[in-house]
């Protein structure tokens, strides 16, 4: 199902495509919904003020004829963006009501801001909170809590108004992924080896531990980590684990892979693929407000896709298959707006390709408009 | 400090020692070639010897030898000191940085085929010029030129992951004698080792009888198809007499740990146990280097693994004193690009990497050459694999502007004639 009319109503229809100079990592509306945030490539989060309006008449019968796509326009307004970071910003999370806003990036830095001003205002930053690259971070529902994961099997927990570590907890390895539940009780993270864990949030104490193996592959002497996002479902009963069931090392392929484990048992509930190995891995997931998750799925070079999918379901709802390797997708808090990072076209190949005036470029990621209907 | 047996000036074979000491020598019976029986009984008392650390697929320059922390198409990774102050490689080498002072890293490899069907093999063959003839791996061009040591194990055995085996093909022009004896996951190939139930007396009985069947044989057939299959028998039973060199199961937990506990990090004390013994050439093949997805989470699990493994292995063979006449390279058949892709993946690079080497001949704490700020273009002259080539078998002692190799009465060249070693590299 790609047409966008969905089985329960909603619809996703293209807007427009903004172009980026940069490859974006992650993106996520500010709470009020008038700012759109990207953990960047370039060492920044850029930030953009976004609305979305009827564009002037163009009198073209075409488009006011087609009935796939929005005649709306998404303009992203590009502000000052969030500096100061070194390497790469992958780590990005925004508070679901408040204003707060952390980053952090891939040697081991940490920044928090106000996410909900057009001027930026950093809170705090932290320059050495971790020992490299910094792979996830959350804030706890009640906005008071960051918890941060990192290379270094360090799992860090952060006065979200101040930056003070307030404890942490070291894993044998890399930790990869962290999320906090909807009550802010607990705290979920992953390791190298797709084990979850499960901690008291304010202590970090290790309360259970589950080995979603499903997602790890020992390629050679490669370890592949398949698991890449965490999210607790509502009623925080039920844990969402999404990434890759990595066929192979090197070149990195595998099928995007949907599991849900059940918290008071400890097992898998729910395991899908979604696709084959060339679909690549569900890269990051966003919950829609009436209680779906759109999915950014990386594809093999040129393929990508975003998928609705419900909790509990066997496959997506819809899928549209258009987009090259997604990266991220937000949602705006309305429900009506949803933005895709991707990659350019053509982002792969070997050897030097080199523009039309001789340039070598990096790759970018255009983030694609959709507006939500339904 | 050069070992003074290493010495390049004083035992380096120019052409007047080369033709002095060839002048009526005999040449190397059937197996053809200019180089004399004199100029390779010298190379062979000077027992060099060589370790190989081949990355296949493509490690990258830029998680590895040569970081851009920070910069466009640096990646996300830190670089950090080296024992060679203002050095720096990747974080993901922190053994490796403790090393620096023994290796000398050259960052302006600029080579021509990013593909690795073809890569691989003009990567470890020389890319000559086209003569009309498959080249030998430099493994079987050192076996050629420089035979098994005075161990009389094979000169010329690969340790790699899958299967095992004597490999004719690397040999090319040479003939199948000089191929590689190929340790499938460490092991030695199936059957090399008598088997329990046969007695010692009964083993050479049946050699006996081998040895008379392959005389009439070889009455009947052109000599180096003979050759190459008594020289592989030959060199195999010499090996296995040496049985006690590739059983790990004796060796010290902690060494295992040092070496990282990987399968480079076996293969590598496998490696250790060879040249300690006394092979002439030993190849650790790495494989699954190939990043085009996800290439720095890829980079994260393998950098490490060979980090431990050849920091442990340049610690033991500088500590053992084989540093001294071993020459230690690493490499692939190519970098990856600058630009990252829509997976977080690198591709293939040809156009500016790096490689490393240590030992015999070689400069210690170099560094040779230079990119960019962005890592896309060779600032300093570039050397392609042909200079590589005169560089090692300079480091060996060998002459390779005047030593040839001789094949069907058509002389040919040990490397890219038009080429030169990379002086810098040369202690």
């Amino acid at each position: 199902m790609n047409e966008g009319q969905t089985k329960n109503g909603h619809k996703a229809l293209p807007l427009n495509v903004v172009q980026t100079d940069t490859q974006i990592f992650s993106l996520r509306f500010s709470s009020c919904g008038s700012f759109l945030l990207g953990a960047a490539m370039d060492s920044r989060v850029r930030r953009w003020r976004v609305s979305v309006a009827e564009p002037a008449p163009s009198g073209d019968p075409k488009a006011a004829a087609s009935k796939k796509k929005s005649s709306e326009v998404c303009t992203l307004q590009e502000l000052a963006p969030v500096e100061g970071f070194k390497g790469w910003v992958q780590a990005l999370a925004v508070h679901d009501t408040g204003d707060g806003a952390v980053a952090a990036d891939s040697w081991g830095g940490i920044v928090a801001w106000d996410a909900c001003k057009e001027e930026l205002a950093v809170r705090w930053r932290v320059d050495a909170a971790h020992d490299g690259w910094v792979r996830q971070v959350a804030l706890s529902p009640d906005g008071t809590r960051v918890v941060s994961c990192s290379r270094d099997g360090w799992v860090r927990l952060w006065d979200a108004r101040d930056g003070k570590k307030i404890t942490e907890v070291h894993h044998a390895e890399e930790v990869y992924c962290v999320a906090f539940s909807n009550d802010g009780k607990r705290v979920a993270c992953s390791d190298l080896h797709c084990n979850l864990i499960l901690a008291e949030a304010e202590t970090l104490k290790q309360q259970s531990r589950v080995a979603l193996a499903e997602f790890f592959l020992l390629s050679r002497m490669q370890e592949v980590t398949g698991l890449r996002q965490l999210r607790f479902a509502k009623d925080d009963a039920t844990l969402v684990a999404v990434g890759s069931k990595p066929s192979s090392g090197g070149f990195v392929e595998g099928a995007p892979l949907w599991v849900e484990v059940d918290l008071s048992s400890g097992k898998a509930r729910e395991s899908v693929k979604i696709g084959a190995a060339k679909d690549g891995f569900i890269l990051d997931i966003a919950r829609h407000p009436a209680g779906f998750h759109l999915g950014a799925l990386s594809g093999q070079p040129g393929m990508g896709r975003l998928i609705f999918f419900n909790e509990g379901a066997k496959e997506p709802f819809f899928s549209d298959p258009s987009l090259a390797n997604c990266q991220s997708v937000a949602v705006d808090p309305t429900g009506k707006l949803a933005i895709v990072a991707c990659t350019s076209k053509g982002s792969n190949g070997n050897g030097k390709p080199l523009t039309k005036d001789g340039q070598y470029l990096p790759n970018t990621s255009p983030l694609h408009c959709f507006a939500l209907q339904g | 400090m050069n070992s003074p047996l290493c010495n390049v000036a004083e035992h380096q074979l120019s052409r007047r020692q080369f033709l002095g000491r060839s002048a009526g020598a005999l040449a190397l019976g059937g197996l053809g070639g200019l180089f004399s029986v004199e100029a390779a009984e010298a190379l062979k008392a000077e027992e060099k010897q060589v370790l190989f650390v081949w990355l296949d697929g493509g490690m990258s320059q830029l998680e590895s030898w040569d970081p851009k922390p920070n910069t466009l198409f640096g990646g996300p990774y830190r670089s950090i000191p080296t024992s060679v102050p203002g050095t720096h490689v990747s974080e993901l080498m922190p053994r490796i940085a403790k090393q620096m002072h023994r290796l000398c890293v050259v960052r302006s490899l600029c080579t021509k085929d990013p593909d690795h069907s073809s890569g691989v093999p003009r990567i470890q063959r020389g890319d000559p010029k086209n003569r009309g003839v498959v080249y030998p791996f430099f493994g079987s061009s050192v076996a050629k030129l420089m035979g098994p040591t005075s161990s009389n194990l094979p000169p010329y055995v690969v340790i790699k992951e899958g299967r095992g085996g004597f490999r004719a093909e690397d040999a090319g022009f040479l003939g199948p004698a000089y191929g590689s004896l190929a340790f499938g996951e460490g092991k030695p190939p199936e059957d090399l080792l008598r088997h329990p139930s046969l007695t010692e007396s009964a083993d050479e009985e049946r050699n006996a009888l081998r040895e008379l069947l392959n005389k009439r044989y070889a009455a009947q057939h052109r000599p180096t198809v003979t050759e190459a299959s008594s020289y592989a028998f030959d060199t195999a039973r010499e090996l296995m007499k040496r049985s006690d060199i590739f059983d790990t199961s004796h060796l010290p937990t902690r060494d295992i740990e040092r070496y990282g506990g990987s399968e480079i990090g076996r293969h590598m004390l496998i490696a250790r146990n060879m040249l300690e013994a006394g092979v002439r050439f030993v190849k650790v093949a790495s494989m699954g280097w190939d990043s085009h997805g996800d290439n720095f989470n890829s980079h994260a699990s393998l950098v490490p693994k060979f980090d431990a493994a050849f920091a442990s292995i340049l610690e033991d063979l500088a500590a053992s004193g084989l540093l001294d006449r071993t020459l230690v390279i690493a490499m692939s058949e190519f970098g990856r690009t600058p630009r990252i892709n829509g997976h977080a993946g690198r591709d293939h690079w040809p156009n500016a990497w790096s490689m490393a080497m240590a030992g015999c001949g070689i400069q210690r704490g170099a560094l040779i050459g230079a990119t960019d700020a962005k890592g896309t273009e060779v600032t300093s002259e570039g050397y392609d694999i042909g200079s590589v080539f005169h560089t090692w078998f300079s480091a060996l002692g060998i002459d390779s502007s005047t030593v040839e190799f001789k094949h069907k009465g058509q002389p040919l060249p040990l490397a890219h004639e038009e080429m030169k070693p990379i002086k810098e590299a040369l202690a």
